[in-house]
């Protein structure tokens, strides 16, 4: 087959533009990675943001260390005064490890079952109560700034398990079932506001349970039950 | 009439052409997003390291600190039975709280999302989130490792506490007030038998009829478990005051 000169001119440098154009496609293509390295900035600046945060509460602790270490200064080594500041420390402490009842505001969630009425007409149960939704719950909690929380009087401490056994859900190895009394003391809008976010918790949970929460004045929350033992972890030696 | 063949070569050649000049007008806006961001992200990375240093710096100075109160307490232990007393409940009740370095027999957990190379076709049917690993998956692994007697937990070095939350926040995972990103490595003390039966053997009720191990690396998440004669757990820098729950012994 016989084509024109300029036939073939021309066809040649399509095929040179179009190889050029492809090739720093290519390149770009590469050089973007898509959408990644938005997430990617995103994510870093998620970081940054919690690390100053972070380091903005250490910076606190730091400050506070030091004027308990200049009030025992000042007060020349007064065994009183630091028996004193040993006494808030413990009940904090206690606070924290469960070791104590505590009262304050907060909110009281009760989750029962929902039935539905089948073809027979029995009442049935939509669906029993799993552990992942009460941990769900318990973890909103905690991000909405729980400060104790107990599930039918079991206090939730560092240890604490909520796993399903049978028809019962284990807490700190004891059985219960069916209503679900979930006690929480924090700041009650805050974690009101973190139950009803939309799509959150109480969203999702409505349809499998009949599930309320009140906030409240005056919850009292007992101390940990059991006894608290390690026998495995052993405090490392500080050499630093 | 008649086309000749090296004109329909042409032909097709042109469209395609055309066709490359607008997917290359459309992708010149991210493109220069690109090029600003390249930018952004190692100053991110600088601050980010910037932080990391204070951090570091900032946890020395409160150990330190710490050593000091100590000493004082120590001083205070010595004039009397009473603050003596005191001050042993203090230090076991710190232990308990999660403020003391633990070291111990136990487990050593890698979690991260499956390889990129080994994801099959991601559609509407097949998700890419049923590939990486997500806050509940976290929290059903801690929760486990806790049922089979840990006693203490970290995530990538955050020691877990009585009020800490596992929250999923898009790419990362905020443990506390942290943010962490995959892969997650959880140590936990305690035995290391029982926590790794708990982990990979389903229990018997009808809910668990696969174990957290069998579940997730059903999905090709890579999850790893390692059996530790001497792991360490990190204690819990932070603030443990409260300021809505009062005791009331």
């Amino acid at each position: 087959m016989r084509r024109s000169k300029a036939g073939q001119i021309a066809f040649a440098s399509v095929c040179i533009i179009l190889g050029i154009m492809l090739a720093s496609q290519f390149k770009n293509v590469q050089k973007v990675g898509g959408s990644v390295s938005i997430q990617r900035t995103q994510e870093l600046t998620n970081k940054v943001d919690k690390l100053s945060l972070d380091n903005e509460g250490l910076r606190n602790q730091i400050i506070q260390s030091e004027n308990k270490i200049r009030d025992f200064e000042a007060a020349a080594q007064d065994s009183g005064l630091i028996t004193k500041s040993m006494v808030t420390d413990l009940q904090e402490a206690k606070i924290e490890a469960g070791l104590a009842d505590v009262a304050g505001p907060g909110v009281v969630i009760t989750l029962n079952h929902l039935y539905y009425i089948d073809q027979s007409s029995s009442k049935r149960v939509v669906q029993q109560v799993i552990d992942e939704d009460l941990l769900k719950i318990i973890n909103e909690m905690n991000a909405s700034g729980a400060e104790a929380i107990s599930i039918n009087g079991e206090r939730l401490i560092a240890t604490s398990e909520i796993r399903n056994a049978g028809d019962h859900i284990n807490i700190n190895t004891n059985s219960y079932s069916v209503p679900f009394v979930i006690q929480v003391i924090g700041k009650s809008e805050t974690l009101m506001a973190g139950l009803h976010l939309n799509g959150g918790v109480l969203d999702i949970l409505n349809a499998y349970y009949d599930i309320k929460a009140v906030s409240q004045e005056n919850v009292i929350i007992p101390k940990y039950k059991g006894v608290i033992q390690f026998k495995y972890a052993k405090p490392m030696n500080d050499n630093k | 009439m008649k086309f000749q063949k090296g004109q329909i070569t042409f032909f097709i050649l042109s469209v395609l052409l055309g066709y490359v000049i607008m997917v290359m007008l459309y992708s010149n806006p991210i493109n220069m997003n690109q090029s600003t961001s390249l930018s952004t992200v190692k100053e991110l990375v600088k601050k980010e390291n910037d932080e990391l240093e204070i951090k570091k710096d900032y946890l020395n100075k409160i150990r330190s600190l710490e050593k000091r109160i100590v000493f004082y307490q120590n001083y205070a232990s010595g004039t009397s039975v009473n603050a003596k007393k005191i001050q042993e409940e203090l230090e076991k009740t710190k232990v308990l709280v999660g403020l003391t370095d633990l070291v111990g027999p136990g487990v050593e957990i890698i979690l991260n999302d499956r390889k990129k190379e080994t994801l099959p076709n991601i559609n509407e049917n097949n998700p890419i989130e049923w590939y990486i690993v997500h806050d509940e998956d976290i929290l059903k692994v801690i929760n486990e490792l806790l049922a089979a007697g840990a006693e203490a937990i970290s995530i990538n070095d955050m020691r877990i506490v009585s009020n800490t939350r596992i929250r999923c926040g898009g790419p990362t995972i905020n443990v506390k007030n942290q943010s962490l990103a995959p892969p997650f490595i959880i140590h936990a003390i305690g035995n290391p038998d029982q926590l790794n039966n708990f982990l990979t053997n389903p229990s018997l009720d009808a809910q668990h009829q696969m174990s957290i191990y069998n579940y997730l690396t059903s999905y090709g998440i890579e999850f790893t478990i390692r059996k530790e004669e001497n792991v360490k757990v990190p204690r819990f820098y932070g603030s443990m005051k409260t300021y809505y729950a009062k005791s009331i012994n």
